[in-house]
């Protein structure tokens, strides 16, 4: 019998299942179908839980040979044609596209794990040369873009408050980091944790954007999403989502809070997630030169040296970093004042 | 005296008697429409500081029969949601606000296309 699905509520499909008067070979379609309905809703949490529980588990985990010389793990990108099924169509040779949307995911989610592996030696999302998978043209002038558990996702924008969504290079490495964030620290996206999982993929997004630059910490403008701001958004003087910088600043259409409080991680991640991005940037303002080269390792090395920490806190996360910022430059105390002071000017 | 108590016990009886009987409640359920804001992502729409608000709102008679049991659904499972973007779903019934987040999957088409993007 060929399998065809519908979109018919789980109640439904085990009523009929339960149907005397049916056929047995219906029913148990039916009971399959409806099985499989559940056990597909509930995929996506059990992703998240899938990947922490196989970072937990007790035994080491073996190693997965890294080819020699290094190729960039592939990527995929599917399109979803304003629709909202995911991951959508496959797109044939998304590198040549004429559709620039589609192009430009490919180029980009495979420049950020270049990025990955050029300065982190870090083999795709997972370290283990995971494919990256890209959906665009995600539902109808959808203003956002997204990580889902297992792949990117991005609308087109309205045109009005924003723009296509991959014209951010900064979007890119933000949303391909909360994959990165996943398969290492798996932060939880509610408390002190929500706002450094956010944290964590806007310092990470903001590193690529210099990267792929060139820029040092005094040219970066460290802002977030400047690129995707649309004409409405900028004639009312908004020029970015976030200022990592200045997060109380006026002209971020999202401003945050620049000091860390105790019951900050009651707020929403995006909110506060602001004290620990401004630690960032001081911290890499006062070492200097390329934010990727010192103060980025210390923070890629706080995310994925020491496993999963779903629940951990910003002054934990701040503590590892001071910690690491002795371990990793015992020559140069240099680093060490530069994070600890970035740190305490945030209240951490 | 013994008459006046019995006479007292009979008039009390009979007041209860024709006291009038409560009608039994009637449960109405009494829902206009269900609210909807789009939460997290790179966005981070509905943040405290934040000037972007993504929300909708759909009449409850507006929605389809099908639409009505997925959302009644999640109300009543309520499951926490853990991810990068969800959509926050409120509505009155009988007099109370309900709360509840979703997944992008979970939410019917008619109502998650009723966002609309605002900056306030």
């Amino acid at each position: 019998m060929s399998c065809r699905c519908f979109i018919i509520p789980d109640d439904v499909l085990t009523r009929f299942a339960a149907d005397p008067e049916l056929a047995d070979e219906l029913r148990q379609s039916l009971h399959h179908t409806a099985e499989l309905s559940r056990r597909l809703r509930a995929v996506r949490d059990q992703n998240a839980l899938l990947t922490l529980s196989a970072l937990t588990l007790p035994f080491p985990r073996p190693a997965i040979p890294i080819p020699v010389p290094h190729v960039l793990p592939p990527g995929q990108v599917f399109n979803c044609h304003t629709g909202t099924t995911l991951p959508g169509t496959p797109v044939a040779n998304p590198g040549s596209s004429a559709d620039a949307t589609v192009k430009r995911a490919y180029v980009e989610e495979e420049t950020v794990a270049k990025f990955y592996w050029d300065v982190f030696k870090r083999d795709s999302i997972d370290g283990h040369h995971m494919t990256l998978i890209s959906s665009v043209h995600y539902a109808v002038k959808f203003n956002n873009a997204f990580w889902n558990g297992s792949q990117m996702t991005y609308g087109d924008g309205d045109g009005q408050v924003f723009t296509d969504f991959t014209l951010g290079d900064d979007v890119i490495g933000h949303e391909l980091t909360h994959g990165v964030t996943q398969h290492s620290l798996a932060l939880s996206y509610s408390g002190e944790a929500g706002g450094l999982n956010e944290s964590m993929s806007d310092v990470f997004g903001s590193m690529f954007r210099q990267w792929e630059k060139k820029q040092d910490v005094k040219n970066a403008d460290w802002l977030i999403g400047h690129d995707i701001m649309g004409p409405v958004s900028k004639q009312k003087g908004y020029t970015c989502l976030r200022n990592m910088a200045n997060p109380k600043d006026p002209h971020a259409l999202a401003a945050q809070p620049d000091h860390y409080y105790p019951g900050i991680g009651n707020l929403d991640p995006h909110y506060s997630s602001g004290p620990p991005n401004l630690a960032f940037e001081k911290a890499a303002a006062a070492i200097g030169g390329h934010s990727w080269e010192k103060a980025g390792q210390i923070w890629y090395k706080a995310l994925t040296g020491f496993g999963p920490s779903p629940s951990m806190t910003m002054p934990q996360f701040a503590a590892r970093t001071r910690s690491l910022s002795s371990s990793m430059y015992p020559s140069d105390a240099s680093i060490h004042t530069a994070i600890n002071s970035a740190w305490a000017a945030v209240g951490l | 005296m013994l008459r006046s108590i019995l006479l007292l016990i009979v008039l009390g009886l009979l007041s209860a008697c024709n006291r009038e009987q409560p009608l039994p409640q009637q449960k109405v359920t009494v829902m206009s429409e269900v609210t909807i804001e789009q939460m997290g992502g790179f966005v981070g729409a509905g943040s405290p500081g934040g000037h972007v608000r993504m929300r909708g709102r759909v009449a409850w008679s507006a929605l389809s029969e099908a639409d009505r049991a997925a959302i009644d659904r999640l109300f009543t499972a309520k499951t926490p949601v853990n991810a990068n973007l969800y959509y926050r779903l409120t509505r009155q019934r009988d007099g109370r606000t309900e709360t509840v987040d979703a997944l992008p999957e979970q939410v019917p088409r008619a109502l998650a296309a009723s966002v609309q993007t605002t900056l306030e």
